[in-house]
């Protein structure tokens, strides 16, 4: 376990090294400070009466502060779940190659840990750094408008951590599909094949009705059987965000299946990773 | 690079088919049978929609100005040009005022799922009352019936009574096309044209004089303009019975509102969710913004009061609710989901349930 940790811990230094990660940080550092600075909320006994954004008025309705803001909150869920995941397949795709690069491979693998413990410290490492950047994100948005509007709700964080988690099950396929072609071009392409067809997965039932009874409709409830439901997981981060309703058995299900998608992943990676000689 | 021929990393194989039916039978079993419901939003009535303005198209037939008269004959080469034309139930509004006006579309309600459950509901408390009404009056109200509206101390119906019949009532005829109808009570009633129904207590005078309105003998000036009819419910409320329904003085903000408003629009939609929006219009602008902050905190309390009790079902309805400024004052809103009210009301009434989509807006 131990291995484990400090390769991610190594990968957690690179990525801070990287230009991709700081202008990441700086970015939504930037946006959290337009909105403490611009936004203004006037909320009168748990209702918001007035929003002002740059000075200008944003609509007239008067409503309990915690509705008024769920738009907010799910905006923002939807651009960390989905903005997150198509900056990290392209700002993550070459982790997995540079591990493997020619003289850095022959390094680790001098050192005492197992190829395993190198692969599964990489991909918690990259699920760490998924899941600050959105922490920090989503974490910062709801501590502004806590304070801006009295309102504190922990929905954001849940959401940002769905976001990580989905994160961390397309990682599991990109790193596996580098251990046959190391290039990160390729490795990000697998990220977002399985971010489409994740997304297709969530409307598989929708998707199948589509279908002609037959051997393709079976084809495509075969394929999508194992897939993570990242439009489902996304649709569920949106609804925490917002504090809204949410049925948790299909959630919890779902999110247990794309960290068991993720392991079989690794699995599959660590199977490749055995059988090279260094 | 080669592959080492390992046979015990065959084992890693074996856990990812392993592991990746684990996965296939976990988000299997948390996919939703059907389709995910679309997240609920609820209209709010907040202008005449294209079925209302056809709807409001049949219902003009009566000549606008008939008391004055007359357009002149337009010159045989040029086109002849339609006279305007008036929805009659309008027309035989009193123009008094202090009166609220409501118009209830009663067919379409009857053809909502909301007015369905309430007719099952009524259905299964009293199963013979639709039959004792048709029996006595001649009247069926779920087909006859076509709009039911108050006009003070006046119910007015709308819809097709030619097959109508009052035999405990001694009847005259009245103007062209009207009976007025009397009982020894405090009961009269006046038919027009087959197609109204003015009913009132006391005296016939109100009643004569909707029909001489109807008739052009005398001039109808409309509560509230034709544009203004959308929604299943709508009208106007007027102020003085406002503070009558406050309690004259026991309740602030009802007190507060019929200080500062100059009128009170009401709509409803009841065609799937009931949505209800009441416009307040009045002269001073900063009295009718504080009032509708007070509203919204009034609200939001309520609300707030709902969730820490642990009415979950009451805070989610208070959490559609809310206010609308706009130039020159602001609406209220509330809305109650269909499924809030069928869940209710089957626990009022053992009747058959409802369901399915709402029809679209039924002709006449």
């Amino acid at each position: 376990m131990r291995n484990i940790l400090h390769v991610a811990a190594d990968l957690l230094r690179e990525a801070l090294s990287r230009k991709w990660f700081l202008a990441l940080g700086l970015g939504i550092t930037l946006a959290l400070a337009t909105v403490a600075l611009s936004l203004r909320l006037e909320v009168v006994d748990g209702a918001l009466a007035a929003t002002r954004f740059f000075g200008g008025d944003l609509g007239g309705r008067v409503e309990a502060v915690d509705v008024a803001l769920r738009a907010i909150f799910q905006g923002a869920s939807w651009l960390v779940f989905y903005g997150g995941l198509v900056f990290g397949i392209v700002a993550c795709s070459d982790f997995g190659p540079s591990l493997l690069a020619p003289g850095r491979i022959e390094l680790m693998l001098s050192l005492p840990i197992r190829r395993v413990e190198l692969l599964v410290g990489t991909w918690l490492g990259v699920l760490i750094v998924s899941s600050l950047a959105a922490l920090y994100g989503a974490g910062g948005l709801a501590l502004i408008l806590g304070i801006k509007s009295g309102f504190w709700t922990a929905g954001p964080l849940f959401a940002a951590l769905l976001a990580g988690l989905s994160f961390s099950a397309i990682y599991a396929a990109m790193l596996a599909v580098s251990l046959w072609v190391r290039s990160a071009a390729l490795s990000a392409a697998a990220g977002f094949v399985v971010f489409f067809a994740g997304i297709a997965a969530g409307y598989r039932h929708a998707l199948l009705e589509l279908f002609q009874p037959g051997p393709g409709q079976e084809v495509f409830r075969f394929l999508t059987a194992g897939l993570p439901r990242i439009s489902a997981l996304g649709h569920d981060a949106a609804a925490i965000a917002a504090s809204q309703p949410l049925e948790w058995t299909p959630l919890l299900l779902n999110v247990a299946g794309a960290l068991v998608f993720a392991l079989a992943c690794l699995a599959l990676a660590t199977w490749r990773f055995e059988g090279r000689d260094g | 690079m080669s592959l080492r021929p390992d046979k015990g990393r065959l084992g890693w194989f074996a856990a990812f088919v392993l592991l990746l039916i684990a996965a296939a039978w976990l988000m299997s079993a948390g996919e939703p049978e059907g389709q995910k419901p679309a997240p609920r939003v609820v209209d709010f009535p907040r202008g005449m929609r294209q079925p209302e303005w056809e709807r409001l198209e049949r219902r003009r037939t009566l000549a606008a100005r008939p008391h004055t008269d007359p357009t002149p004959a337009p010159a045989p080469s040029l086109p002849r040009r339609e006279p305007p034309t008036q929805d009659p139930l309008l027309r035989a509004f009193a123009p008094a005022p202090g009166r609220s006006h409501i118009v209830m579309e009663a067919n379409a309600l009857r053809h909502a799922p909301l007015g369905q459950l309430l007719i099952d509901c009524l259905l299964a408390q009293d199963p013979g009352w639709l039959d004792e009404v048709k029996e006595l009056s001649g009247i069926d109200p779920l087909e006859d019936l076509d709009r039911i509206a108050v006009s003070g101390e006046n119910v007015i119906l709308t819809g097709n009574f030619s097959n109508a019949r009052f035999e405990d009532l001694s009847g005259r005829p009245y103007g062209a096309h009207g009976t007025i109808y009397s009982s020894d009570g405090d009961l009269s009633l006046a038919t027009w044209r087959g197609e109204m129904i003015v009913m009132g207590s006391g005296e016939s005078g109100e009643l004569e004089a909707a029909i001489d309105r109807l008739e052009g003998r005398s001039p109808g000036s409309p509560p509230f303009a034709e544009s203004l009819s959308y929604g299943e419910v709508y009208g106007v409320i007027a102020i003085e019975e406002l503070r009558r329904l406050g309690g004259g003085g026991h309740d602030p903000i009802f007190d507060r509102l019929a200080e500062v408003a100059s009128g009170i629009e009401l709509h409803v939609d009841a065609m799937n969710d009931f949505a209800l929006r009441a416009e307040v219009h009045g002269e001073d602008a900063s009295a009718l913004e504080e009032l509708s902050r007070t509203l919204g905190g009034a609200l939001s309390l309520a609300r707030l009061r709902a969730k820490t009790s642990g009415e979950e079902e009451a805070a989610e309805f208070l959490s559609y609710a809310g206010v609308d400024r706009f130039g020159g004052g602001f609406a209220f809103e509330l809305a109650l989901p269909l499924e809030n009210v069928r869940k209710h009301l089957e626990e009022v009434c053992p009747g058959p349930r409802v369901e399915g989509p709402a029809p679209s807006l039924p002709a006449d």
